[in-house]
């Protein structure tokens, strides 16, 4: 009997932890989502960027004394402005490329990023050393790490406000358009070029807003980008292109299989799921649950 | 002998019915046209027969054998063969190479499939294209790479989807001549859906009239012209053009 | 003419041990690079002719070099006989994801990004089971030399063996270029629907290019785990995957020469950047090879190999 509520806490644990992961996971997804649905650009080096993007956090935090979660102030302008930059380096050339010479300049860009974290900071992992809001909420049996509760809340409150650009904002509904047909964009007198790189950048912002969230849960190291990037393709290939909600949702789902794997099971086997669902998803569900394309 | 029988096929994309309870008989060594305007469900029932699509309802009998699950592959090897209406050519092979996939279908080695690659090209009549690439020729020219490598499977029966589109009525003469040729040569059976009344007036035997999924007529290529309700679906869109060909 | 310009060059292969001077170090870095090279032909078949990006290369890589380990510590089963139940292991896993990909259709970056979760998902399987591999490395009993056993301290025994390998994927490969398969497999990479009208069962001339390529990607992973000495998860590395498939797209998708020439070219000067920059800052030299890959890509996008044919095509001319 104790056994089975034993059992019962830790999954009502791990089911709230795994609920707030995805709520981060959802932004780093959603910078995926909006690149590849709305620029058609194929960005292998994603998860590299949330690497970075982590790093940065972890920099921040160390030398300035702040909460990686304060990080982010600094974190999404830097990104909007790396986001720029590697446009005019890598992307411009690509972004009307066929697929596999997207993969191969982004697939550079892996290598390129991967290996500057490395000299930067090594391979050991990284963590921040403190968070300002170490305390905790304790509801019954179960413990709500403040910190972690935080970064959901800012996750939702800015799922909420890209939501609200995509519907209200002139450039959303371009980008929205888009997203279903460039040409007839292209077509209304809209720069599709700015347009991309606007993409480019909010994708870059969820980046750099996630990366900083992430460092909540767990360190980094040059090789996170695997993780972060095979996570956001598997989150996009389960929403499907089309709704900030199906990814949300996508996002919940993988974050509940990321927790339980690793409270329940093994921390070290959470992959095996995490990417075993993946594969299954795209052999059953080849355009996601929600998708549109 | 019956080669190809459609019995009862209905196909449909979420709301719209693309074929509805269509029937189709052909004999070997016959010649069918398929018309209809644009929509009607030419390329559908071409998909579905050569099991690109699978229907809603209905079967597809192909030499008396029910090829409903079969995939495209197995239904080639059947001695089914298509020409494509939006020419599906291998770039970065060569015509020669390109006709040489298809001949590998019905020969045991290479000299063999060799021999026939050229038998098809000579019979088509692009030998001189022979070294080119594919991405190098242009459209007519792709269409007649496609009917040579469809020919170099050995097919009985042969669907041909709209190769006479762009072409100048002296071309079109042209064309169905070769077709006639190349039909009496290798005994095929033809299925050809065309826009050009010229061509699929020139060609046919029989003519099958589509209109939005449904079989509005049958018959000999006069009297299918002759036919109200045939005149009534054109009427707007091919009915000047009809008048003015036939 | 030709024939002596192959035999100069295979003398060149032949002799290289000892122009090294018979430096083990040295012949163990040309053994690696070879090595490497032969990952990179093998994916000739699969992304070369099929066109089908696949990024699981350490998959395979990783089971030749447990299974083959695996069988010489534990059932003293020679390295020979274990890198071909290796490759059979590699072919088994390789059949069992590679099915159903084809069968539902996966392309493109959808099949690049399973072929690398496949990788990952191995290593973990492995790291947890540990009967067989485990967190710690796994030694294979030393042998002075060996060769039936496949065990030797002298590294050019695997210069060797490596070298023999890369000549029968080369074989391999050229066969099927010139072939009934090369054709096949580039008709269904550039049409794939044509094809199928033409006959051709797309589903399982793909499958037959994974199989090849697994099998002989899993044999360079028994060779490096006997050369090495041990066997661990950490050779399931996702890394060499996607190191194989952008010197591929660099040496020139579907190109025959191209690839293997860039792989060697590409890749020792990797070992030299390392050699000289890994122990000051480690991942510099990476750095540099990647900045040196993307820049072949942006401003070669066709690749090295047909940029040379063009070039050599120029001076005949002449």
């Amino acid at each position: 009997m104790d056994l089975l509520i034993d059992f019962a806490i830790s999954l009502a644990r791990n089911v709230v932890l795994g609920i707030m992961m995805g709520s981060v996971y959802a932004l780093a997804a959603m910078g995926l989502a909006l690149l590849f649905g709305v620029a058609n650009l194929i960005n292998f080096a994603h998860g590299e960027y949330v690497m970075l993007a982590m790093y940065m956090a972890y920099f921040f935090s160390v030398t300035l004394v702040i909460d990686p979660v304060v990080s982010s102030i600094i974190n999404i302008p830097l990104f909007f402005l790396i986001g720029l930059v590697t446009y005019f380096l890598f992307f411009k050339r690509v972004i009307n490329a066929p697929p596999l010479s997207q993969i191969a300049v982004t697939v550079g860009v892996v290598v390129l990023l991967r290996n500057i974290a490395l000299v930067i900071w090594q391979a050991e992992p990284k963590a921040p050393p403190f968070t300002i809001f170490s305390a905790s909420y304790e509801m019954g049996p179960i413990t709500i790490p403040l910190d972690k509760l935080f970064a959901t809340i800012i996750s939702i409150t800015s799922l909420i406000l890209l939501y609200l650009f995509l519907e209200r904002s002139k450039f959303g509904t371009a980008m929205r358009a888009a997203a279903d047909d460039v040409d007839a964009v292209s077509m209304m007198g809209i720069d599709t070029g700015r347009l991309f790189l606007l993409t480019l950048g909010i994708s870059m912002m969820l980046v750099g807003l996630s990366g900083s969230l992430i460092m909540m849960y767990q360190a980094v190291t040059p090789t996170s980008g695997l993780l972060f990037g095979l996570l956001s393709w598997a989150i996009v290939a389960l929403a499907g292109l089309g709704s900030i909600r199906g990814i949300y949702l996508a996002a919940v789902i993988f974050g509940l299989a990321d927790a339980l794997a690793s409270g329940m099971w093994d921390p070290r086997g959470r992959e095996i799921i995490l990417y075993g669902l993946f594969i299954l998803i795209l052999w059953l569900k080849p355009r996601g649950l929600w998708g549109r394309r | 002998m019956k080669v190809l029988e459609v019995r009862d096929i209905t196909k449909k994309f979420g709301a719209l019915v693309a074929l509805n309870s269509i029937n189709l008989n052909v004999d070997e060594g016959e010649t069918v046209g398929i018309i209809g305007p644009n929509g009607a469900g030419k390329t559908t029932l071409f998909n579905i027969i050569t099991g690109f699509l699978k229907p809603d309802k209905g079967t597809v009998w192909i030499f008396g054998r029910n090829v409903n699950s079969w995939r495209p592959h197995k239904i080639a090897s059947l001695g089914v063969s298509r020409c494509f209406q939006i020419v599906k050519p291998f770039p970065s092979l060569t015509v020669w190479e390109t006709v040489v996939v298809g001949s590998y279908l019905k020969s045991r080695d290479a000299s063999e499939a060799h021999e026939a690659a050229l038998e098809a090209l000579k019979l088509v009549g692009i030998t001189d294209l022979k070294d080119r690439l594919s991405r190098e020729l242009n459209i007519p020219q792709l269409k007649l790479v496609e009917l040579a490598r469809s020919i170099a499977t050995r097919p009985k029966i042969l669907l041909i989807d709209e190769i006479a589109a762009g072409l100048t009525p002296t071309e079109v003469d042209k064309m169905v001549k070769k077709l006639k040729e190349i039909k009496e040569r290798l005994g095929l059976t033809l299925l050809v859906v065309e826009h050009v009344m010229k061509f699929v007036m020139g060609l046919s035997e029989r003519i099958i009239v589509l209109h939005y999924g449904e079989k509005i007529a049958e018959g000999s290529p006069e009297s299918i012209s002759k036919d109200p309700r045939v005149i009534e679906a054109y009427l707007g869109t091919k009915w000047a053009e009809m008048r003015e060909w036939s | 003419m030709r024939f002596w310009q192959l035999a100069s060059f295979g003398g060149f292969l032949l002799l290289l041990p000892l122009i090294l001077g018979l430096n083990d170090y040295y012949i163990f870095l040309t053994t690696l690079i070879l090595l490497y090279t032969v990952i990179v032909m093998a994916w000739y078949f699969i992304g070369g002719l099929a066109g089908q990006l696949d990024l699981g290369a350490g998959a395979y890589h990783g089971l030749g070099a447990v299974v083959t380990g695996y069988l010489m510590i534990y059932y003293n089963v020679s390295g020979w006989i274990g890198l071909v139940l290796g490759g059979l292991a590699a072919m088994g896993v390789a059949f069992i994801v590679g099915f159903p990909s084809f069968r539902f259709g996966l392309k493109e970056v959808w099949y690049a990004l399973a072929s690398l979760g496949l990788v990952l998902i191995l290593q973990k399987i492995f790291l947890l089971w540990t009967d067989v591999a485990g967190p710690l490395e796994r030694y294979i009993p030393f042998r002075e030399f060996d060769p039936l056993y496949m065990r030797a301290r002298a590294k050019w025994f695997y210069y060797y063996i490596t070298l023999g390998l890369l000549l029968i994927t080369f074989y391999l490969a050229h066969r099927a270029k010139r072939g009934k398969l090369g054709l096949y497999l580039v008709s269904i990479r550039d049409e794939e629907e044509a094809a199928e009208m033409l006959g051709i069962d797309t589903r399982r001339y793909k499958l037959v290019a994974l199989l090849t390529y697994s099998f002989i990607t899993a044999v360079t992973g028994g060779i490096y785990a006997s050369m090495v000495g041990f066997y661990h998860p950490i050779l399931f590395d996702g890394w060499i995957g996607i190191q194989t498939a952008t010197i591929a797209i660099v040496g020139g998708l579907g190109h025959f020469w191209g690839p293997p020439l860039t792989s060697v070219i590409l890749l020792s000067i990797a070992e030299y950047l390392r050699i000289n920059l890994g122990g000051t800052i480690p991942g510099l030299h990476q750095v540099i090879f990647g900045a040196i890959l993307i820049t072949a890509i942006l401003f070669k996008p066709a690749g090295i190999g047909p940029y040379l044919e063009s070039l050599i095509e120029k001076v005949r001319k002449r």
